[in-house]
């Protein structure tokens, strides 16, 4: 209840501050000459969010790159240094992070959108009962969280010798089928592909985000487009590549980058299911333990620019894109 | 395009749809549309024409009957095996494809070769003006100029038939009577079999050879548009076809020393029924005594010194005057009760209109239009007397509405 209470409170005191301030900004810019309100006013509304931005965006952003080259930080013996970016590229921990970022950003936004739409499409074709139920079952595990997500495929993945219960689900199931099993079918301990078993973790959560979208997109198509590419001769899947798709390129975008920005930021679910060992680290991971356990600011700061650095080809691509989609408006 | 012709009979042979949920939108659809001929399928909005036109595009399944096309029975082919083209209300363009493509799009699915593509879409595109448009996005044209895509994407293909949906719907009235026109003089041109959907009688009446008029997804008759409106078989084709529409009326038959009279406003004028209206309603003569509805259209009223005196109707009070420069509409009372079957109410299509109608039937009278050469105009309640060309008289049944023939 005071829970409920405080937060009542928070959200009024948010909202109502956020009203008195632009109310107080403009009552301002009416007071002044008339050539100067003209000027006042535009900055009056976009300040705020400007300066909101500014502060725990661009701020901390800027003050990273300069932590950067920089060591001893805080301390009275701090200097410029070019160490940090030594250690970046020649750290083989650093090294092995940064490829299976890159892993993480090619696979996971492609396999969740390729998933959520295919099941938007088969799931088009239900009845819509069906179709209700099967979507709200896919867009489930978007309520659960990294950490609950990542214990959840543990237990998936769980693996015990011949003669013991199999309690892992997947293990249990060709146990059931095919017999015992001398070794896991998918090992997190071992290989080069585990990386691609934590990746299933943020499929299986993103797909559902992917699906409502992509099945909403799907559904605005018109139909006419679809019966008309169908009298031109086209097959389903010539209707589904050539008509449908470019139709809902602006989705698929959105959703892509959506999903892309959050698997820049993973670092729950190695951290759950390996604590980044094993081969399957990451550099959200690895920033975590230079700065809060290492205590080491300068080489902290050095894996996020390099982080940022990686995110850039993806937002030029990103603005080009949602340019060209503007202006074929 | 012109000169490669395929012989292309659309025919429809006691077709029926009943849809999933158990409506039935046709029931019995006859129709042949010949190869080359231009046929109309004109009714009121929600009678079953689009319904219609898709069975024939293989986008709506056919409950019942057979569809031919060519000489093939094409019921459980697909769209794509049946060769036809179609425009829709939508136009339905591609939006993410250029002019162009859109236009040379079945042709690539076709795998026509691409020098032979952008020739037959450069044809197109002259005959229909779009060559400065053809690198364009469907987004950047205007409301006629998507029509013409859309017209281009059917024409590029040489198809054994066009069907089109309403195509002329979306655009304004002034574009609307120019497009009649081309479409008309291309279906001319490239003699292609084409069937043409419209809820808009007008459309219907300038553009085809033949006209197919269907209610409530009934066939009521097919025929050249003078036929149709010089003889409807029945009492819905007579109210719907025409514009001002029909005056529709009940009166009474009476045959007197050989004379056949009808008797209007409950017998208190009575008006001499010339042998040319019987010889097109031979059944009217032997209805001595009978009540039946009566029809006449506005341009069969003139001055009374026009006819001979046993068919002038005096003392109308004028309700309104309407002045169109080339003619003069002149609407009046009378005191005979408009027909209120479920005909009229379809032929009407209008809930509001229909609802009027059976006000003025319970207070016994209705208001009746005439065209006039333009004039001097009477005024408002004034009282005009109006020469009757009964001789272009119409008579139906009163009951089953059905022409009196
Ligand atoms: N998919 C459908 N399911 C059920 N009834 C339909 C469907 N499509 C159309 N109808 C019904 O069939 C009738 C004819 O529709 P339609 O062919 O679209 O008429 P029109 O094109 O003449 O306006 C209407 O009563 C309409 O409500
Ligand atoms: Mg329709």
């Amino acid at each position: 209840m005071g829970n409920l209470v405080s937060g009542v409170v928070a959200i009024a005191l948010g909202v109502g501050g956020a009203l008195l301030l632009f109310y107080v900004l403009n009552a301002l810019a009416e007071r002044m000459p008339k050539e100067w309100e003209e000027r006042f006013k535009p900055y009056a509304f976009i300040g705020p969010s400007l300066a909101v931005v500014g502060i725990f965006l661009l701020y901390p952003a800027i003050q990273t790159f300069w932590f950067s080259f920089q060591t001893r930080i805080g301390t009275p013996n701090q200097e410029f240094t070019l160490a940090n970016y030594e250690f970046l590229f020649t750290d083989p921990g650093i090294r092995d992070s940064l490829i299976n970022n890159l892993l993480w950003i090619i696979f996971v936004p492609a396999g969740a959108v390729a998933l959520g739409l295919l099941v938007a499409v088969l799931a088009d074709r239900l009845l819509p009962r069906w179709e209700k139920i099967t979507k709200s079952i896919i867009f489930m595990p978007m309520a659960i969280s990294f950490v609950g997500a990542s214990t959840i495929w543990l237990f998936m993945y769980a693996w015990r010798p011949p003669g013991s219960e199999q309690f892992g689900l997947i293990t249990a199931i060709i146990t059931g089928i095919a017999g015992p099993m001398d070794e896991p079918l998918i090992q997190i301990s071992t290989g080069r592909l585990n990386s691609f078993a934590l990746m299933a973790v943020m499929v299986w959560l993103q797909t559902g985000f992917a699906m409502v979208l992509l099945s909403a997109a799907i559904k605005n198509v018109p139909t006419d487009t679809i019966e008309a590419a169908r009298i031109d001769g086209a097959t389903e899947i010539q209707i589904f590549w050539r008509v449908t798709v470019p139709q809902i390129r602006s989705t698929i975008v959105v959703v892509t980058t959506t999903i892309l920005i959050l698997v820049l930021k993973v670092f729950d679910i190695p951290r759950v299911m390996t604590s980044g060992n094993f081969n399957t680290n990451v550099i959200a991971n690895i920033y975590y333990d230079l700065a809060f356990t290492f205590g080491d600011r300068g080489r902290a700061s050095v894996v996020v620019v390099a982080l940022i650095v990686m995110t850039l080809p993806f937002m030029y691509i990103n603005i080009k894109r949602f340019r060209e989609q503007e202006a074929m408006r | 395009m012109e000169g490669e012709h395929n012989m292309a009979k659309v025919v429809m042979d006691d077709i029926q749809k009943v849809y999933p949920d158990g409506t039935q939108a046709i029931f019995d659809l006859s129709l042949a549309i010949e190869d080359g001929e231009f046929v109309i399928l004109v009714g009121p909005s929600g009678c079953g024409k689009s319904t219609a036109l898709r069975m024939v595009a293989g986008l709506e399944e056919i409950s019942g009957g057979k569809m031919y096309i060519g000489d093939k029975v094409v019921n459980d082919l697909s769209p794509k095996e049946r060769d036809i083209a179609m425009v829709f209300q939508s136009y339905a363009l591609y939006p993410h494809m250029s002019v162009a493509d859109n236009m040379g799009f079945a042709l690539k699915l076709a795998k026509v070769d691409k020098d032979e593509i952008d020739r037959r879409v450069k044809e197109a595109s002259d005959i229909l003006g779009l060559n400065e448009y053809l690198h364009r996005k469907p987004k950047a044209l205007s409301g006629g100029q998507r029509q013409r895509v859309a017209m281009g994407r059917a024409i590029v293909r040489s198809p054994m038939a066009f069907l089109m949906d309403e195509p002329l719907s979306n655009l304004d009235a002034k574009l609307r009577v120019q497009m009649r026109a081309e479409i008309a003089a291309l279906q001319n041109r490239l003699g292609v079999t084409t069937l043409y959907v419209t809820h808009d009688q007008v459309e219907a009446m300038t553009m085809g050879d033949r006209v197919a008029v269907l209610r409530a997804g009934r066939l009521q008759q097919a025929d050249s548009p003078q036929t149709l409106y010089d003889r409807p078989d029945n009492l819905f084709v007579a109210g719907f076809i025409g514009s001002p529409s029909m005056n529709i009326a009940v009166g009474k038959l009476s045959k007197e020393e050989g004379k056949v009279y009808v008797e209007l406003d409950r017998g208190e004028v009575k008006l001499e029924v010339p042998e040319a209206a019987l010889d097109r309603y031979p059944k009217a003569a032997e209805m001595n005594g009978a009540e039946v509805a009566l029809g006449i259209r506005p341009e069969h009223f003139g001055p009374p010194d026009s006819v001979p005196p046993g068919q002038v109707w005096r003392n109308r009070k004028v309700e309104l005057v309407e002045m169109l420069g080339s003619e003069m509409l002149v609407h009046y009372h009378t005191a005979s009760p408009p027909v209120v079957t479920e005909d009229m109410r379809a032929a009407i299509d209008d809930d509001e209109a229909f609802e009027a109608l059976q006000e003025q039937a319970r207070t016994g009278g209705q208001t009746f239009t005439s065209r006039f050469e333009p004039g001097k105009p009477p005024a408002v309640d004034s009282q005009i007397d109006v020469g009757v060309k009964t001789e272009y008289m119409h008579f139906f049944d009163a009951e089953n509405g059905l022409a009196l023939r």
